[in-house]
């Protein structure tokens, strides 16, 4: 009896509830806020490329990866010298998908200050996306690009960057430390002599050695950046200082024993402009790389007596 | 006797590196390469860029600044605020290098920034007085189209209308 009155109930109770259920499916709104990410930086995208003014590219960088075999490749920091064009591309993330980033803002700053100090001495870039990656297959992230010309800096810079989505909301990384680049880093040398001198000879003497050799070319790299010198010379004719005789610098030259820390051996016949020692890969920094070469002379005859001078001029090149 | 000899050849292996690592003559500079664009339109026109010399020396040497090629004709001169002087041991210098634009054109050249010793020739025999170099790449290269004198094609037609109406009158008489 009992349980025919539970049943009853029940069934009772389930109609009741059927027209109050549907009412609740019209009625009810389900709501839910999707919160605003901070967009992210990708340093390891962060990516590097130097151009002189011909377009050759000389450096090159994505991350820590540097491209090999291109003329700056050896670079400690890698350095621009004045009217080289810098390409910089950095890849910036958001969970709210790149919508949310293409009219937000991202800036590539040069600062001489680490960390990142706001203080006026830096280089702002105003970045712009790439837009080959707005609404392709990659839908959270895009390239933020900017190029850039050198112009009169000098100095080391440290590269940030820093991103805000279009709501003003920053980067969780901002203000990230990418790297850094020497703008117009020094060209140094320092040589073993400031004379080469041949003593007393006799008219028709060969292979005179300069009484300086070795001369010993170093490449100071003053700034330290891991530039490489091509080095060239030149002489005069040596002249006769009571007048009356010449020795032609091509009666000169110079045999080069070493460079890099390598034992060579090749002459450069002297002439009144630059002969090319060395060009590319050049010197490297360091006194252990000095350029070494042995100055020699044949002595012309017939030839007057007298002392005999004229001026040598080594050059350096910044590659 | 063994000790005596390798103290004895340590210390002429010590003499011959710092024979070898002695500064005698050294020097620096800044930008070694210099690339200048400059609007056609804006000619003639002056571009000025800082140069700067380090006489890395302890003694004091003779700067010579020889502007070489294309950037030192009548289409483009090169003037330097400062040559040839003597800059003093362990200075530094700023150049103000002013490329004066009269035409457009690509110009490449070089200036050679030249330090030399002042003084101490050797006393005897012949020699060879040495110099350093530094041969500062240049290239300066206008962009668009160069302006042209406001009306002056104006003038020059009327002048050319009158010149032509009074050779005609004179030709009928």
């Amino acid at each position: 009896m009992d349980k025919r009155i539970f049943i009853l109930a029940g069934l009772i109770a389930a109609l009741l509830c059927v027209p109050a259920l549907a009412s609740t499916q019209q009625q009810t709104s389900v709501t839910t806020n999707v919160q605003n990410v901070a967009p992210h930086v990708y340093n390891g995208t962060f990516k590097t490329q130097i151009k002189t003014i011909q377009g050759s590219v000389v450096y090159e960088s994505i991350g820590n990866y540097v491209t090999p075999n291109l003329l700056r490749t050896n670079a400690i920091i890698p350095y621009a010298f004045y009217g080289e064009g810098i390409s910089f591309s950095v890849k910036v993330s958001d969970q709210n998908g790149e919508g949310d980033l293409d009219n937000g803002d991202v800036k590539i700053i040069l600062d001489p200050d680490h960390p990142y100090a706001n203080d006026g001495d830096e280089i702002v870039l105003q970045a712009g996306y790439n837009p080959a990656t707005v609404g392709d297959s990659d839908q959270y992230n895009l390239t933020f690009q900017k190029d850039w010309t050198v112009g009169n800096q000098h100095g080391l810079y440290y590269v940030y960057v820093m991103a805000t989505d279009e709501h003003g909301l920053a980067a969780d990384n901002n203000a990230v430390c990418v790297g850094k680049i020497f703008l117009n880093p020094a060209v140094g040398i320092d040589v073993n002599v400031t004379s080469l001198t041949f003593g007393n000879v006799v008219p028709g003497e060969t292979n005179v050695l300069a009484n300086e050799s070795p001369i010993v070319v170093n490449n100071t790299d003053p700034d330290h950046v891991g530039m490489m010198l091509a080095i060239g010379i030149s002489t005069t004719d040596l002249t006769n200082q009571d007048g009356g005789g010449q020795i032609p610098a091509s009666n000169m030259w110079a045999n080069i024993i070493s460079v890099n820390n390598m034992t060579t051996n090749y002459n450069v016949t002297m002439s009144n402009s630059a002969q090319v020692i060395l060009t590319y890969p050049g010197i490297y920094p360091g006194s252990n790389n000095a350029l070494m070469f042995n100055m020699y002379m044949n002595v012309p005859t017939p030839l007057v007596s007298g002392t005999y001078t004229g001026s040598a001029t080594i050059y350096a090149i910044g590659i | 006797m063994n000790n005596l000899r390798i103290k004895v050849g340590l210390i002429f292996l010590a003499f011959l590196i710092a024979v070898h690592t002695v500064s005698a003559f050294g020097g620096a500079i800044t930008p070694p390469k210099i690339a200048v664009k400059v609007n056609a339109s804006d000619i003639p026109q002056k571009v000025t860029v800082t140069l700067r010399i380090y006489n890395t020396n302890n003694y004091p040497v003779k700067i010579s600044l020889i502007p070489q090629g294309e950037i030192n004709s009548s289409s483009l001169s090169t003037d330097f605020s400062k040559n040839g002087f003597l800059m003093n041991a362990g200075a530094k210098e700023d150049i103000n290098v002013s490329f004066n634009v009269k035409k457009a054109g690509s110009y490449n050249g070089s200036i050679i920034v030249k330090f030399e010793k002042v003084g101490n020739n050797p006393k005897h025999g012949s020699y060879l007085k040495t110099s350093l170099a530094f041969p500062v790449g240049v290239e300066v290269k206008t962009t668009g189209k160069e302006r042209g004198i406001p009306g002056f094609f104006a003038i020059y037609s009327i002048v050319a209308i009158v010149i032509l109406a009074l050779f005609r009158r004179k030709t009928k008489k």
